[in-house]
């Protein structure tokens, strides 16, 4: 999949950076921060996949939300088809939503109980003036049509759905506006392992059909390995490898990746795989090392590591790394 | 479902069969019942009044005054000779309308404080919330007296001076309710959509808090009943004659000695009518406790 010959991407984002205060007051600038995201860069292409892997706590979530427009970077572009997103007018800003849609991990919290599926989908055909208002009902049941629900469930409540259905549900309130790209954040995490597949093929084939760019965000690597044509891996805010699917998880470079693929379940107990235990506490992302920020767990760890940045380097076709073992 | 279960009763299959859910679990309640009952029959006899009521509430018969029960006049007649019992029938009206008018005006003004507040945050919050918390530190019915001392006394005014003291437990229960549900994804996802903030308050957050308020404001009509009550008696509310119990209450204290059935039967009737809001509120609150599954009942 690496040999893909490479659109132009649509989204280009680079050094993105955000913090958030921790003793925001009235008056006075806060003085403590977490740093979410520190200086990451990515592209999105149509109908192609990337994959941002890390553990709980490390920003991916952030990066979804700064690049849907929830938060806003503190410094780094989030361009749009080469427009730089933070200088749009509010129709642009509109417009933009319309381009770049998400959809969130749990599937219980994501849907107004209050308010039924064709209810919830019509409102966006109305606050987006997607069509004339006679249309909207039989719009809906496209919609519903395109996620594999049936039309008699827009008389229904998020409540009467199964966990499957209502991210279908939040799969087609992300698709009514026919978006370009979609941040899946964690899509399939809090779903059995069998509605996955389910929803992970979904996702394919609207993907194919409507040649969705997809960010694709999860700590589950045996699923992006399965859905994304590349990978970055994310440790405490800043990438440290990234690379297309196949190399990242054949010949993974960086120590961090290769703690995490250890970590992956082989349904073979004569692999003979050596897991890699991490030790050694992961640093407060309140204080940010100044080298590089896997020192603290880092089983090949040297002296250069713990003040100096590593710098990126090239390990193969497409695969770049930031650690100081490859200098 | 377990997986959510604090939003159990919040996701009603349909509007209708979850009041259908909630009034059989306030029947199921026997101070439910008796509340319920005590309320209906007081939306009645309001309504019907005219009707019921024996005697022209204002007709005045000077040579029968201060004439216990009799069954000519149950409740007996007050020191103008007129009916109390018509008398009573009609301030039901004055309660009542009292009670679900400031209720109404007080919770919606709240909702919207306390969702701009809890919403905003920051400055707006600082600044919506210490005005709250400044009425809060007042007790009500002083400041509805002090109100109604700068207005002057009417049925208006008396609504006035309710809903200034009454929205801010409202703005406060909205508040927090809104901190709580803003975090949720499907507001997230409403300004991923780009919805205006006034169409993600009015139509997600706020749909999203009614409960407790509900609860809440049957329980506060009580309140409202007692403090209308409460100003009509010092002379700062309903004026003479249009009957109130609170108006019905201050003029038997003059005669209380001689004639204590018209100030026993006004103050009965504002004890029980409270009462039984209190009793509805109460099973109300029960029957729309998130923590007991609606949907495992018949």
């Amino acid at each position: 999949m690496a040999d893909h010959p490479a659109s132009s991407p649509i989204l280009e984002v680079s050094g993105l950076h955000k913090r958030f205060p921790l003793d925001q007051k009235l008056i006075g600038a806060p003085k403590h921060f977490i740093y979410a995201v520190n200086g990451v860069s990515l592209q999105l292409r149509p109908g192609r996949t990337v994959g941002l892997v890390g553990e709980s706590g490390c920003g991916k979530s952030t990066v979804g939300k700064l690049i849907c427009g929830l938060e806003t970077p503190d410094v780094g572009q989030i361009r749009f088809r080469g427009e730089e997103v933070s200088r749009y007018s509010s129709a642009e800003k509109m417009a933009y939503h319309r381009r770049v849609q998400i959809i969130f991990q749990n599937p219980y919290t994501s849907l107004n109980p209050r308010q039924r599926a064709g209810r919830m989908l019509g409102e966006i055909f109305r606050v987006h003036r997607l069509c004339a208002p006679a249309e909207i009902e039989k719009r809906v049941s496209d919609i519903l049509e395109a996620v594999g629900l049936p039309p008699e469930s827009r008389q229904r409540y998020p409540f009467e759905f199964s966990g499957g259905q209502r991210q279908r549900l939040c799969i087609a309130r992300a698709l009514t506006v026919q978006p370009e790209a979609i941040v899946c954040d964690e899509p399939v995490s809090a779903l059995d392992v069998s509605i996955q597949a389910q929803i992970l093929r979904l996702l394919k084939k609207l993907q194919k059909e409507y040649n969705l760019a997809y960010l694709f965000i999860s700590h589950d690597l045996s699923v992006v390995y399965h859905v994304c044509d590349e990978v970055l891996i994310m440790y405490l805010g800043r990438i440290v490898e990234h690379g297309p699917v196949e190399r990242i998880f054949k010949n993974p470079a960086h120590p961090y990746t290769k703690a995490l693929l250890s970590a992956v379940p082989i349904p073979d107990p004569q692999s003979g795989r050596k897991r890699i235990i991490l030790s050694g506490e992961i640093p407060s992302p309140t204080r940010i090392p100044p080298g590089c920020p896997f020192f603290s767990r880092c089983s090949q760890r040297m002296e250069v590591c713990e003040n100096s940045p590593p710098p990126m380097r090239q390990v193969g076709p497409g695969q770049e790394t930031h650690c100081w073992l490859y200098e | 479902m377990s997986a959510n279960p604090t939003s159990a009763i919040a996701i009603p299959q349909s509007a209708a069969s979850i009041w259908r859910t909630v009034l059989g679990r306030v029947l199921r309640n026997p101070l439910g019942i008796f509340g319920l009952a005590i309320v209906a029959l007081a939306i009645l006899a309001a309504l019907f009044a005219p009707q019921i009521a024996p005697y022209d509430p204002y007709q005045q018969i000077l040579a029968e005054r201060l004439r216990g029960p009799s069954p000519a006049h149950l409740m007996g007649q007050d020191d103008l000779g007129r009916d109390i019992l018509s008398r009573a029938l009609f301030g039901t009206r004055v309660s009542l309308a009292v009670g679900f008018i400031t209720i109404a005006i007080s919770a919606l003004a709240g909702m919207l404080v306390g969702a701009i507040a809890g919403y905003f945050g920051g400055w707006v919050d600082e600044i919506l919330m210490r005005l709250t918390d400044i009425l809060l530190a007042f007790p009500g019915i002083l400041l509805a007296i002090a109100i109604m001392a700068i207005l002057e006394p009417s049925f208006n005014n008396v609504l006035i001076a309710l809903c200034i003291v009454g929205w801010k437990g409202y703005a406060r229960l909205v508040r927090g309710e809104v901190l709580k549900e803003k975090e949720k994804e499907y507001v997230q996802a409403a300004r991923a959509l780009g919805y205006s903030r006034t169409r993600i308050i009015v139509f997600h957050l706020l749909p999203n808090t009614l409960n407790p308020v509900f609860v809440m404001a049957t329980l506060g009509i009580a309140g409202m009943i007692i403090s209308e009550a409460g100003l009509s008696f010092l002379g700062l509310g309903t004026q003479p004659p249009t009957p109130s119990w609170g108006g019905m209450l201050s003029d038997g204290t003059n005669y209380f000695w001689e004639a204590p059935h018209m100030t026993i039967f006004p103050g009965l009737a504002i004890m029980i009518l409270v009462l039984g809001f209190s009793f509805l509120g109460d099973a109300l609150r029960d029957a729309l406790d998130p923590h007991i599954k609606y949907y495992s009942e018949s």
